[in-house]
């Protein structure tokens, strides 16, 4: 046996170079081939607007200013005692049937331009007039609140982006948890 | 005599040497076996030809070329909630050989640094399937919240494509939904944050196909995929 | 005859424990070959028939051609045929393919109806690194006429040709490639059958390799004493060649002696270079490996992870070694997948395949590893046995055949060499890379989760060392130190089914063996905490040569470590000879006695060398 090993090896020789230069066979099954193919976008929800309420003559003037990156709807009510009468006026702005007054567009965010200049978007402004009761004296101070909500503009499944009026403004009440006191 | 010994001492002499040896010695011995026969034949010959296999997915009537959703939204444009995009979405056999092929579709959140979010629902990506069950057979077994896997259950043969197994790409407009709000007044400004869980996360669409031989499919598929799959004898592919 | 039909009966019994092929899709083919009135050998072929028919094929199919041989002479007529692979689909050029099985078997049957084998194996090919390609294994024996049968007139034989391509282990690397096969048949008319035709059949034809497979050649025995049907026929021209042949013989011994020589001198040191290119050139191999982060679970859904047995073996649930995730459940489901579920991101498991993946009892195949479902050969390569979660995925079993099987050890040792786990002794293919991965050890930390490399001949060298570090804690005194017996060296070519069962008791781990308690937090100020280990190391990288390919030579060891390089290679060789047929195993035999009369020759010269020297001191 140990014989023939030896002479075995000498012939093996033959394959010395083959074995030098083998490679593992890379043994898988079958013909299979496969690709793929990804995508991806980020969502922008985020936004954060900001109301101005100035008050004369009777007045609140109300302007709101969408200070996120995401385009919102914005509608205002106000909420004042039974004596007093509110009148709402205001380019842009109309009545909802649900009382609220929509602004009847969607106010983009905030853009930058390719120079750096940073361009804020803002309603038009909503003059609530307040009509005090003849008996009604001076110094007598009435309490009007005006709340307004916003919401990121929504699309049909088409893409067309809805009426304010026609978009749900339940959303937010639904799930969200709201901190530092949310009084409306 | 030293350099001699050099060049019987290299390796590639000695196997040199041996293959020469060897040769000639079995040439010495069994090259006397050589038949003088009287009639000879041609040769008979047969060649065994393998060839290709391929697979192409395929978005929107062109090849996506490991990339999906290209072109989707015009410059400067956002990705809008609620809106369902175009995203049709099918197989085509680009190889040699006929073939069986599977989908499997990955959907999950990434934040910015690309780590997936977990805690965001995969639910909320909606690739609307189509064809299912006519032409395309949900593994039930293999989908999961994050994957999708469906199995064409036809041969596809080459240089064909399949019917569509998707055809719109929605995001739930109740990403909105998962929020929080905070107010703050300050004199006459009052300033109301609105967060949402979704903002600034990445959605992203993941589709692979895979391709087997349309010969032996049965165990090829069994092997190259691990899965158990009927293929009667009109071709049809079930999955057991 | 007798003798004949009861080898006959033996290899179709032999044959019929193979496993079963049916599945596959079966071409064939038929021609007929006539020995006419007029002297002639015809063939029916048809102008589309022509000479080089052209088989589509997949892997898993097979072929059929059947030839069907008549003789229409007056006369009895002897017949002879070759049959000769030109080439295996191996060679095809620009491709990459190699591994690859075949099943092929070449039969002749007599006009009674005796089918006789020629030749046959189910495991031609696959990863045996022999001299011969492929299919060319297959033929070595065959290239030669070789007598068949004599037919009276009017009688009819048949030469059947089968060859199956094994599904399992051709993959993408033989798309695109062609093989070419050949016969040739040849008569003559002189006589009744010649009397130089050995037909003595052996009692056990076909020898049962080491792998448990049949051997490739279904005739030889290592002296060539006998066999029947490959029996070469030796008629009248010998002489013309007979002054070549002793020439031949002659520069055989002479080139013989060189090569002697030649050893000898590499002996004095050289062989090392040798071996440091056969390290590189597997080097050249390593492939690159893509390392995953681990990153921390939060609450969150969960993952589902399924390995497929896949159409070779049966799972059992000893194949998860390792589950870092308590609320992970293991389904097993008919044996044919198991599905943990319940995995959370950044959770890790183990798998072990070669203790939880059975092969049929008489499977011709091996455990290579898993590798992810419908990965193909370009993208992938196997996967990691330890693998972090991070999504659903499906992982496959693959199998090769076997080849050259080595035995490597897993060690699971402290940096001071201490045994800290029981050591591990797998087999694979010399060439192989085999993945393995790491112990879990209480209040240790491995250096990588994963190792990998590529086996060389020699088992000594098939060395995968886990060096485990303590991980720092506060009463690290009660570092725990797995006792386990040691596992003997294995025995080089042991049969891997017959492998003892490993002595390594793996188990689920329970919950004590979860990650670090907490409180190894808290000493975080005092102790700097360890790294985390590397998901995957490859050990080809960092090899700088070990002991057989030592620079020492003069420290008494090297004249050994040389010896074993230089038997590695040799028995590198071995296998492949096995398969030589029987003439080439005369051949050898040749060689052998007139390498053993040049050994003595040099021998004689030498000592009169020395002679000579010391005459002239």
């Amino acid at each position: 046996m140990k014989k023939s090993k030896i002479f075995l090896t000498a012939i093996s020789a033959l394959a010395a170079g083959m074995v030098l230069t083998a490679t593992a066979g890379s043994a898988w099954a079958y013909f299979t081939t496969n690709t793929s193919a990804s995508g991806s976008y980020t969502l922008s929800l985020g936004n954060e607007t900001r109301i101005v309420e100035t008050y004369s003559e009777h007045t609140k003037h109300l302007v709101v200013t969408n200070e996120g990156t995401a385009p919102v709807y914005v509608r205002a009510r106000a909420f004042s005692g039974s004596l007093y009468g509110l009148a709402y006026t205001g380019e842009g702005w109309q009545a909802g049937a649900d009382g609220y007054y929509y602004y009847n567009a969607a106010v983009p965010g905030i853009t930058t331009a390719e120079d750096g200049t940073v361009t804020k978007s803002q309603t038009t402004q909503l003059d609530v007039l307040i009509t005090f009761p003849e008996e009604a004296e001076e110094g007598d101070e009435c309490n009007v609140v005006v709340i307004y909500e916003s919401i990121p503009v929504q699309y049909d499944s088409d893409g067309n982006p809805l009426a304010p009026q026609a978009a749900d403004w339940s959303g937010k009440v639904l799930t969200g948890r709201t901190e530092g006191g949310n009084d409306r | 005599m030293k350099k001699f010994k050099k060049i019987l001492a290299s390796p590639i002499t000695t196997i040199a040497a041996f293959v020469l040896a060897a040769g000639l010695l079995l040439f010495s011995s069994i090259g006397g076996a050589r038949a003088a026969l009287t009639y000879f034949s041609d040769d008979y010959a047969a060649n065994i030809q393998l060839q290709e296999i391929g697979v192409t997915l395929v978005e929107n009537g062109a090849p996506a070329e490991g990339e999906l959703l290209k072109g989707l939204l015009a410059e400067g444009e956002q990705f809008k909630p609620g809106v369902s995009y175009k995203e049709q979405l099918n197989v085509y056999n680009s190889g040699v050989i006929n073939e069986y092929v599977r989908v499997s579709i990955h959907k999950y959140w990434l934040d910015e640094n690309g780590e997936k979010i977990r805690t965001l629902s995969p639910d909320l990506i909606k690739l609307n399937l189509v064809n299912l069950g006519s032409d395309w057979l949900l593994d039930s077994e293999a989908s999961t919240e994050e994957r999708t896997v469906l199995y064409y259950n036809k041969l596809l043969n080459s240089q064909n494509e399949t019917p569509l197994f998707a055809d719109r790409l929605t995001i739930d407009g109740s990403v909105a939904d998962h929020v929080s709000e905070t107010k703050k007044t300050d004199g006459r400004y009052t300033t109301i944050t609105t967060v949402y869980e979704y903002d600034g996360a990445r959605f992203c669409i993941e589709a692979r196909v895979d391709a087997v031989q349309e010969h032996n499919a049965k165990d090829a598929v069994w092997s190259a995929w691990g899965r158990r799959v009927t293929i009667d004898e009109n071709g049809v592919l079930s999955l057991d | 005859m007798k003798k004949r039909i009861l080898t006959s009966a033996l290899l179709a019994g032999l044959l019929a424990l193979a496993p079963a092929t049916a599945r596959a899709e079966t071409l064939t083919s038929e021609r007929n070959v006539t020995f006419t009135q007029d002297n002639k050998l015809s063939e029916d072929r048809t102008a589309s028939d022509v000479n080089s028919a052209v088989y589509d094929l997949q892997p898993g199919d097979d072929i059929t051609i059947t030839l069907n041989l008549k003789n229409d002479n007056a006369s009895a007529s002897n017949w002879y045929m070759t049959n000769e692979v030109l080439q295996s689909l191996e060679e095809t050029a620009g491709s990459g393919a190699s591994g690859g099985a075949y099943e092929y078997e070449l039969t002749y049957t007599d006009p009674a109806g005796t089918r006789e084998i020629l030749f046959t194996s189910d495991t031609v090919g696959g990863e045996n690194n022999g001299s011969r390609v492929g299919l060319k294994a297959a033929t070595s024996g065959l290239e030669d006429f070789l007598y068949l049968d004599t037919l009276q007139p009017g009688q009819s034989g048949a030469v059947t040709l089968r060859v199956a391509l094994d599904g399992e282990t051709q993959g993408n690397d033989y798309q695109n490639t062609l093989a070419s096969l050949q016969m040739n048949f040849a008569v003559d008319t002189t006589t009744v059958n010649t009397q130089t035709v050995n037909r003595t059949v052996e009692g056990d034809p076909v020898p049962v390799d080491d792998n448990g497979g049949q051997g490739t050649d279904g005739n030889g025995n290592a002296d060539g004493s006998g066999s029947g049907r490959t029996g070469i026929v030796r008629t009248g021209d010998e002489n013309d060649l007979l002054p070549y042949i002793i020439a031949a013989g002659v520069s055989g011994i002479l080139f013989l002696v060189l090569a002697i020589l030649g050893v000898k001198e590499q002996k004095k040191g050289k062989i090392k270079k040798n071996a440091k290119a056969l390290g590189i050139g597997i080097l050249a191999l390593c492939l690159a490996w893509n390392t995953a982060a681990p990153v921390s679970a939060a609450e969150d859904y969960t993952y589902t992870l399924r390995l497929f047995a896949g159409a070779q073996g049966t799972i059992d649930a000893s194949v998860v070694q390792r589950l870092t995730d308590a609320g992970a459940t293991v389904d097993i489901q008919g044996g044919e997948v198991c599905v943990i579920s319940g995995l959370h991101y950044g959770e890790q498991v183990v798998l072990d395949i070669q203790k939880g993946v059975r092969l049929d009892g008489a499977s011709k195949y091996y455990r290579k590893g898993f590798r992810i479902s419908g990965e193909d050969t370009n993208s992938s390569r196997l996967a990691n046995p330890s693998v972090t979660v991070t999504g659903d995925t499906d992982y496959v079993v693959a199998y090769g055949i076997r080849g050259e099987t080595v035995a490597y050890t897993v060690s699971y040792r402290d940096s001071a060499g201490t045994d800290l786990y029981p050591s591990a002794v797998y087999y694979g293919n010399v060439g192989d890379k085999p993945v393995v991965a790491y112990q879990y050890i209480e209040g240790w930390q491995p250096q990588a989760y994963n190792l990998g490399k590529t086996l060389t001949a020699d088992a000594s060298e098939n060395q995968f060392t886990f060096v485990y570090t303590p991980v720092p804690t506060v009463t690290n005194v009660n570092t725990v130190v797995v006792p386990g017996p040691q596992v003997p060296a294995p025995e080089q070519g042991q049969e891997p089914e017959e492998e003892p069962a490993p002595p390594v008791t793996v188990v689920t781990p329970p919950e004590e063996e979860e990650e670090p308690e907490p409180g190894v937090v808290e000493v975080e100020d005092e102790v700097p905490p360890l790294a985390e280990p590397e998901d995957y190391e490859d050990l080809d990288e960092e090899e700088t040569p070990l002991g057989g390919f030592g620079d020492n030579e003069d420290d008494g060891s090297g004249g050994t470590d040389e010896k074993n390089v230089a038997e590695s290679i040799l028995e590198d060789l071995a296998t492949p000879l096995a398969m030589l047929p029987t003439p080439a195993k005369a051949g050898i035999l040749a060689a052998v006695v007139a390498l053993a009369g040049a050994g003595i020759c040099w021998l004689v010269m030498t000592a009169r060398r020395k002679g000579k020297k010391e005459n002239e001191q």
